[in-house]
């Protein structure tokens, strides 16, 4: 056997070791506070041994690049109803959350707002986008009554609209991403009355429909859609992940993370799935402890400086999410000035472009497995809600008295599966990375070799993912 | 610095789980560093006879009976 065989032995061996019978041989040797068979920590080394051994399983297994070129299966053709019928139920469900907003009881846990936007829209839609393809799309309120208004001036008007404007090419996906900070602004930095009170949500909703409105008549109702529609781009990623693909009016069966190879390369990606990725982490980071010590401080610093105790804190909290952002993306350029340093004559913006699909997973990764348990949990008050939007003591389908029922999941299942989302994602990103560079590199060996540091921000991330989670969940 | 400090023994067992990273990272200096020396010993064992085709030695030099 060679060495290099040897090497990768040795490694399949341990991996498979740590993950099946490290945990049972430390099982009874740890006593913690969790019946966790083994420290949280020792699942980070483990996932990061994983990674490992996918690493080297790809340099080995997989030579020549596959998802670039992989063939689509024409699986049925969409009936012309399937969009006005989902554009009328898209627009109605925004209604009814804007209204019950506005009007119904501005407490949190009665009202639909507040459920809808953070755990249905916000993450619900993320899994429904890697399953099933872009939903969103389909149901964009917005966008619908955007087509509707243009539809409805063609016809009364025969020179129809005004042309619009080229879209200026440098912005790319800028404007989506000063959308998607401005939500995880509110998320996670606004007082937790104000971001969860509905009638300040159902403003916002009206605020951020009203920008859409204007920015899909400046440069068009699908090229705004695509670029500057925080939301459309941020599900519009995550359904490049699902096997289904939809081309005019005809669905498609194409491999998971095929889509993702077809991201168009625009400014602004990078930023854009980093302020998703770290926007996700910042939301565990600020439930651990390294927060708890350090975010009171930045709050005492800027109170100093003549804040007040609220502006104080979340001027705190907007340095901590910015610094959270910053740290994600640093991470990726680490990964992308090791494969520069492989390919000096290829510029560090040009392969960060290159290789920026690869966050795409680890986004996805990210926000399934921080959300789980809330989407298992939250997703259940559906069924009240459904019948009380207003929280006014309605029963419109009899459900307003069910509960939720929290023992639905237990704590170690939940976290067995956070891991194994993480790992998964992770794994996703080594694979769209190695594949690309395949086809980058001509050389398979300079191929593998530019992976080296790619390897190292995948375990980077994981290991951080994992951090995050368990600090989220002591 | 202090506020950090203040309570980093609550946060400092968090570095364990960069242990991976930190491995990773020794590895892939110690490589870099050992290609270099390696380029390093190269380009010099290739300059060498080049040098001394240049700057031919003394007793190289071809004789002059003047």
């Amino acid at each position: 056997m060679t060495r290099a065989g040897r090497i990768t032995l040795l490694v399949v061996v341990s991996a498979v070791a740590a993950l099946f019978f490290g945990p049972e041989a430390i099982a009874h040797g740890i006593a913690g506070r969790t019946d966790l068979p083994i420290p949280r920590w020792l699942f980070g080394w483990a996932a990061a041994l994983v990674l490992v051994v996918s690493f080297v399983a790809l340099a080995m297994l997989w030579p020549k690049p596959r998802l670039e070129a992989a063939r689509r299966r024409r699986l049925v053709r969409i009936p012309a109803a399937v969009d006005p019928i989902c554009a009328v139920i898209g627009v109605a469900l925004f209604t009814v959350v804007v209204y019950a907003g506005l009007a119904g009881t501005q407490s949190a846990v009665a009202n639909i707002a507040p459920r809808f936007i953070y755990i249905f829209f916000w993450v619900g839609l993320v899994v429904a986008s890697v399953a099933f393809g872009d939903l969103f799309r389909l149901f964009n309120p917005w966008r619908a009554i955007a087509r509707a208004v243009a539809w409805g001036i063609r016809r009364i008007s025969p020179d129809g609209l005004p042309r619009p404007i080229a879209y200026p090419e440098r912005l790319g996906r800028w404007p989506a991403v000063v959308g998607l900070f401005a939500f995880a602004w509110i998320e996670l930095v606004l007082p937790s009355q104000d971001r969860t009170m509905p009638s300040t949500l159902s403003t916002l909703a009206l605020v951020y429909a009203a920008v859409q409105f204007i920015g899909m008549s400046v440069y068009g109702i699908e090229r705004w859609t695509q670029r500057g529609d925080g939301f459309s781009v941020y599900f519009g990623l995550f359904a490049a992940l699902s096997i289904f693909e939809r081309r005019e009016s005809t669905l498609y069966l194409r491999p998971p993370l095929v889509g993702a190879t077809s991201l168009k390369r625009l400014p602004g990606t990078a930023a854009l799935l980093s302020v998703m990725i770290g926007a996700t982490a910042f939301d565990g980071a600020s439930e651990g402890e390294l927060w708890r010590s350090v975010g009171p401080k930045l709050q005492e610093f800027f109170v100093a400086r003549g804040a007040g105790l609220e502006v104080g804190l979340e001027l705190a909290y907007t340095v901590g999410l910015l610094l959270m952002i910053l740290l994600i993306a640093g991470i990726y350029r680490i990964g992308v000035y090791g494969i520069h340093t492989i390919s000096r004559d290829r510029s560090m913006s040009d392969l960060s472009a290159l290789f920026v699909h690869t966050l795409i997973p680890i986004a996805a990764a990210y926000v399934i497995a921080h959300y789980f348990s809330l989407l298992v949990f939250e997703s259940q008050a559906a069924s009240f809600l459904i019948s009380d939007p207003l929280g006014d003591g309605s029963n419109y389908f009899g459900t307003a008295d069910s509960t939720i029922d929290y023992s639905i999941l237990s704590p170690s299942a939940i976290w067995y599966t956070q891991v194994a989302i993480l790992v998964t994602g992770h794994i996703s990103g080594l694979i769209l990375a190695h594949d690309r560079a395949l086809k980058v590199f001509a050389d398979p060996k300079l191929a593998i070799r530019s992976q080296y540091w790619m390897l190292v921000v995948m375990v980077g991330f994981t290991s951080l993912g994992l951090w995050l989670l368990s600090a989220s969940n002591q | 610095m202090t506020f950090i400090f203040a309570h980093t023994g609550h946060w400092i067992t968090s570095l364990i789980y960069a242990a991976p990273v930190v491995l990773l990272v020794a590895l892939l200096v110690a490589d870099h560093m050992r290609n270099r020396r390696r380029e390093k010993a190269k380009v010099s064992s290739a300059a060498g006879p080049v040098e001394a085709q240049a700057e031919p030695t003394r007793d190289q030099k071809p004789h002059n009976p003047a």
